[in-house]
């Protein structure tokens, strides 16, 4: 076997804000992260247009935006019938290649593990292990079989312990008693242990160009116990239970600055690290917004016959039942299938499904539904419930652009909509809890990277083209996100300037339909209206 | 490629097969009646075989398509609605060909 040594070790923590990695790092919880601070470069990652897990993760790791790679939340939505359903996006919906697959294509081995959308995973020279694979499939989900069989001989695979269980994790996004927040968080640091021991393996066993992992317990952790980590509200939290839960959830953090030190140290000297969140985190409001019950106020939705209010301040039904379960379709005509998304979906008329909002009214009907949601304020507060509405061609542009919802929303306080039916359309959230804020974290340190330097907020699409250059390959044309310079010293980018290459249609992407030069500068034109390029 | 329902069945018990072997557990047995949820397997891994299955056999996203066609959840559905699925997405000329 040829030797292969890291070139780029890729190190993604799910949903990490520099609101709370900073006072860790003053505290002294995180000594590593601080020399790859003090010795690196850092700036906000700006995530996506809607911050999510999927499709931010996609971007970071296809370089394009959701309207072009396809994936726009946990699931995918069909609505060619009158009734929608929706399945779980998996790597069959995301239509452009990752850094993976290029970087493998251009004769580099990689590792990739636990990230999103990748399975079934798509051939590459090196190791995948799919993120969000339940247990009974993990094993199975792993790319090459071969490196699942040395992982179960080497004791380092268990499956129970960092595959995901949804129907827990739908559970307990919503918000747990403080007495199970300890279960939450021992959980994943037992996960991150799983995964952190099967990179060390993997670094050892079949040593990766690039090495990529992703952490995604800091999220996890953050949704629901966000005031006992910050620092400024932990004191706050004085019980028993909630003490116990913020020293658990501190050594978390610990256990993840350990795991960076550790995966650091082996990759050796010569490699360069990224470390990069999807989006950045938050606290949320006190109120949700119930979307389909504000909807069913303006006459637009009907639920079905004895669907129970909901008194729990829940965003989704705990089980994996889906909300078009709930909704009379003879008689909606807007409606929001997902919490995740925060968008509406217009139901439009066709001669399969005459019930919808005619196309020629579909315009004017979706403006109004904008103006509405604009207009929306909290009767208790008198604040607006929704920052802004976004429709599908202002955020979502790109040849994938059909399968994204009609409206997207940001709400006022960043929080996620409630897909339930209740008695008032804002209502008061039961727990404390935090949610996604566009700004996210990227982090280099290596050879040929700046020190000691905070630059410019960059955008999540230039990943991509920042991890190929790192490993000195070119970076396709194709990707919207740029080469983020500021990470490099000057010196780095006058000796190995970026090369550009046309695309790679072999790299396993699947169908992938090209744009005109004109739609590529109107998407480009919007993309920087709204502050990504 | 045309598939067969006998060539389907033979991807579908070649991945019970290998799911067995992963998990040291037995063999799943099935045949077209039986009902998906009695696989033993959670809702989310049963989506997962479905995309394999039309990953394996370079089917696009056709066959999730085929059965939302039919108004019922996956949990609702029988090994015989898998087999004849696929069996019927082959058959049809790819709309993004």
């Amino acid at each position: 076997m040829p030797e292969h040594s890291v070139k780029t070790l890729l190190i993604g923590l799910d949903g990490a804000t520099y609101d709370i990695l900073d006072p860790l790092v003053a505290e002294g919880h995180m000594p590593n992260l601080k020399r790859i601070m003090v010795g690196g470069c850092r700036a906000i990652l700006r995530s996506t247009m809607h911050p999510l897990t999927p499709p931010a993760w996609a971007t970071l790791m296809t370089g394009r935006t959701p309207g072009n790679h396809g994936i726009f939340d946990f699931i995918k939505v069909d609505r060619k019938a009158g009734k929608p359903t929706y399945t779980l996006a998996t790597s069959a919906d995301l239509k452009v290649p990752t850094i993976w697959q290029i970087a493998s294509e251009a004769g580099q081995r990689v590792t990739s593990l636990n990230y999103p959308t990748m399975f079934p995973v798509k051939p590459v020279d090196g190791v995948v292990i799919p993120g969000y694979v339940p247990w009974s499939y993990l094993g199975r989900a792993i790319y090459p079989k071969a490196a699942f069989k040395m992982l179960k001989e080497k004791g380092v695979f268990k499956a129970r312990e960092m595959s995901t269980d949804w129907q827990h994790e739908r559970k307990a996004v919503q918000g747990l008693a403080e007495n199970d927040l300890q279960d939450w968080v021992q959980f994943h640091i037992t996960r991150e242990n799983r995964w952190q021991e099967i990179l060390m393996t993997l670094m050892d066993e079949e040593p990766a160009e690039l090495t990529s992992v992703l952490f995604d317990g800091v999220d996890r952790i953050q949704h629901l116990c966000y005031h006992l980590i910050d620092p400024e509200t932990r004191d706050d939290y004085d019980t028993e239970a909630s003490r116990k839960a913020s020293d658990l959830a501190l050594s978390y953090y610990r256990d993840v600055d350990r795991y960076i030190g550790e995966m650091i140290e082996k990759a050796g000297p010569e490699a360069r690290v990224l470390i990069v969140s999807d989006h950045g985190f938050t606290r949320s409001g006190k109120r949700i917004f119930y979307a389909n019950t504000w909807l069913e106020g303006l006459g637009l939705l009907q639920w079905k016959p004895d669907v129970p209010m909901d008194d729990q301040g829940r965003v989704a039904l705990d089980e994996n039942t889906e909300a078009s379960t709930l909704i009379d379709w003879d008689a909606t005509k807007a409606y929001s299938l997902s919490s995740s998304s925060n968008a509406i979906f217009i139901r439009v008329a066709s001669e399969d499904d005459p019930g919808g909002v005619a196309p020629e009214e579909y315009e004017t009907f979706r403006d109004k539904l904008t103006v509405q949601l604009k207009a929306l304020r909290d009767p208790e507060t008198g604040r607006a419930v929704v920052k802004d509405v976004f429709t599908r061609e202002q955020a979502f542009p790109g040849t994938e652009m059909a399968g994204a919802p009609d409206l997207t929303l940001q709400l006022a306080d960043y929080s996620f909509l409630s897909v339930l039916r209740a008695d008032a359309p804002i209502k008061d959230r039961k727990i404390p809890y935090a949610t996604h804020h566009p700004d996210g974290i990227i982090i280099g340190y290596g050879p040929g990277m700046r020190a000691g330097e905070e630059v410019a907020p960059m955008f999540i699409a230039d990943v991509a083209p920042t991890v190929l250059y790192s490993m000195g390959l070119e970076i396709p044309r194709s990707m919207e996100g740029k080469l983020a310079q500021g990470l490099f010293a000057p010196e780095t980018l006058e000796a190995t300037p970026p090369a550009y290459t046309a695309d790679k249609t072999g790299a396993g992407a699947g169908k992938q339909e090209t744009l005109s030069a004109d739609a590529e500068a109107q998407i480009r034109e919007r993309l920087k209206a709204l502050g990504y390029l | 490629m045309a598939i067969t329902i006998e060539t389907a069945e033979a991807a579908l018990r070649s991945i019970f097969e290998d799911l067995a072997e992963d998990l040291e557990a037995d063999v799943v047995e099935f045949d077209r009646d039986t009902k998906l949820l009695d696989l033993g397997m959670e809702s989310i891994s049963l989506i997962y075989l479905i995309s394999e299955l039309q990953q394996h056999f370079e089917l696009g996203d056709r066959l999730f398509q085929h059965l939302r066609e039919s108004d019922r959840l996956l949990k609702d559905m029988d090994m015989g609605d898998i087999l004849s699925g696929l069996v019927a997405v082959s058959a049809e000329e790819p709309s993004d060909a």
